[in-house]
């Protein structure tokens, strides 16, 4: 804070505007209505886009799993969306679907689909068997199997991809939105850049930060401490 | 009454064992036990229908056979209530009563603080309880131990035993407990089969007139020496210098 205050009265506000400065831009998006819209659009992007990227790259994921000819098939073509840089998938959006909410949720799910994916497979793949043979002695049935064991399992594996997925999604909504959106966080920051409003930008980029905080801090933890009791050390209930 | 007759299986082409039998009475505690490595883990994994021999025959007899293993093998995302009551689940019955037998046996185990805890919180003696209450929550009239007190100190091994013993002689249990230790062997077992390093066969057999309750550890001490001092049993082992070895511990 104090570097950033150093630096404006530094450099002047058209370069790097105070904190106070971006402060009150933020008051001003905030009582226009512009912040709220554009949370809004951006996270409706990021819900729907991360949600199928979940159910998808788990589904495959167990897919890949459980069966090899499946996993020696799939695995070339995730490595190559992994290695395709998200800046293509956009432009690549851009021209199948055109500036609307299809862009920015196309390009974060495609790009976000392999974190989660190689998670599963990793957490199918090194499922104890010892506990397996553990449930054989007790004649377990299938339904059991999956909802005391496996599922669980997989979501030890599957919850830490996510947190980096939800970064990653972030980071990719804006860019797809600046590029391809008149709606969203993205598409606002990229008028107040043309607008040469750099408080305006600050502010911007600002609640992008406090956003992944607030969808850390508020949405993703809570959700893995009711989840995941067990890894709380002070766990009693 | 667990009858195992001629037992044949093979590893990777290897046989494992080679011709085993054995019959197991209702109500009694047989140790089996042999040098590292000699199929034992097989042996009961065969009399637990886990896996099927290549040739012989598994007569099980008892109405419900439940296994403890050398790990606890614990759900480390339920409760010590939950991880006991695991059996139970998979046989449909329903939570209240679950609950309430999960509770009797923490009791009798000395667990009952502990419901509530997770398996990564509590200590390797208290998982391989809970392991222990696990399996006698189905009420089994046979129960498989693979080296259940291997992970465990002196102390903790002798306080589990003690639990152990108590459990399966007030329940009139039978069971087939593993052990690579002499010791140990004789202090739990009303019978002790010797196992050969594989291929392996049946060496020796022992067997004891007095009840595990009333076993001192001069009458261990004295059961142990007198079976090292049998050829085929130190040389299974690999004892080569059995004499001094005794003189020496005596």
């Amino acid at each position: 804070m104090l570097l950033w205050q150093l630096g404006a009265m530094q450099y002047g506000s058209v370069v790097l505007p105070t904190p106070l400065e971006t402060a009150a831009a933020l008051v001003r998006l905030a009582t226009t209505g512009k912040l709220v819209n554009a949370i809004l659009t951006t996270s409706f992007h990021l819900f729907i886009a991360f949600t199928l990227a979940v159910l998808l790259g788990i589904i495959l994921g167990i897919i890949a799993g459980v069966y090899s000819w499946f996993r020696q098939g799939i695995s070339p073509i995730v490595s190559a969306l992994q290695g395709i840089p998200p800046i293509a998938w956009i432009v690549l959006a851009l021209l199948w679907f055109g500036s609307g909410n299809a862009t920015p949720i196309f390009t974060i799910t495609i790009a976000t689909i392999p974190i989660v994916f190689l998670a599963a497979v990793e957490g199918i793949q090194n499922f104890p068997m010892p506990l397996l043979e553990m449930a054989r002695t007790f004649s377990t049935p299938k339904s059991m199997l999956l909802r005391d064991l496996y599922f669980p399992y997989l979501f030890s594996y599957i919850f830490p991809a996510l947190t980096a997925g939800l970064g990653l999604a972030w980071r990719l909504a804006v860019m797809a939105e600046l590029l391809s959106s008149e709606i969203g966080i993205g598409a606002e920051l990229n008028l107040a850049r043309i607008n040469l409003d750099t408080d305006e930008v600050m502010a911007w980029i600002a609640i992008v930060v406090i956003s992944i905080w607030v969808s850390e801090y508020l949405l993703l933890r809570p959700l893995r401490h009711r989840l995941e009791p067990w890894r709380n050390p002070e766990t009693k209930i | 009454m667990l009858k195992l007759d001629r037992i044949y299986y093979k590893y990777d082409r290897r046989p494992i064992l080679d011709g085993i039998s054995l019959t197991l009475a209702p109500g009694q505690i047989l140790c089996l036990t042999g040098p590292s490595g000699c199929g034992k883990t097989t042996l009961l994994k065969i009399a637990a229908g886990l896996i099927k021999p290549d040739a012989g025959a598994v007569n099980n007899k008892f109405t419900r056979t439940a296994c403890v293993f050398q790990e606890p093998r614990l759900l480390k995302w339920q409760t010590t209530r939950e991880n006991i009551a695991f059996g139970l689940k998979a046989k449909g019955i329903l939570k209240k009563e679950r609950d309430r037998r999960s509770f009797q046996l923490a009791k009798q185990l000395g667990l009952e603080q502990f419901l509530h805890y997770y398996p990564d919180r509590l200590s390797g003696g208290m998982q391989q309880r809970v392991a222990l209450g696990r399996s006698l929550a189905i009420e089994p009239d046979l129960l498989l131990l693979d080296e259940p007190f291997s992970g465990l100190d002196i102390g903790r091994r002798r306080s589990f035993q003690e639990i152990l013993l108590r459990l399966l002689k007030e329940r009139n249990l039978a069971a087939c407990i593993i052990s690579h230790d002499l010791a140990e062997a004789v202090r739990l077992g009303d019978r002790i089969l010797v196992m050969s390093p594989s291929p392996s066969k049946i060496l020796h057999q022992w067997q004891s007139d007095l009840s595990p309750f009333a076993r001192n550890e001069a009458y261990i001490y004295r059961e142990v020496s007198q079976l090292v001092s049998i050829p085929q049993v130190s040389n299974c082992f690999g004892l080569k210098n059995t004499s001094s070895l005794v003189n020496r511990s005596n």
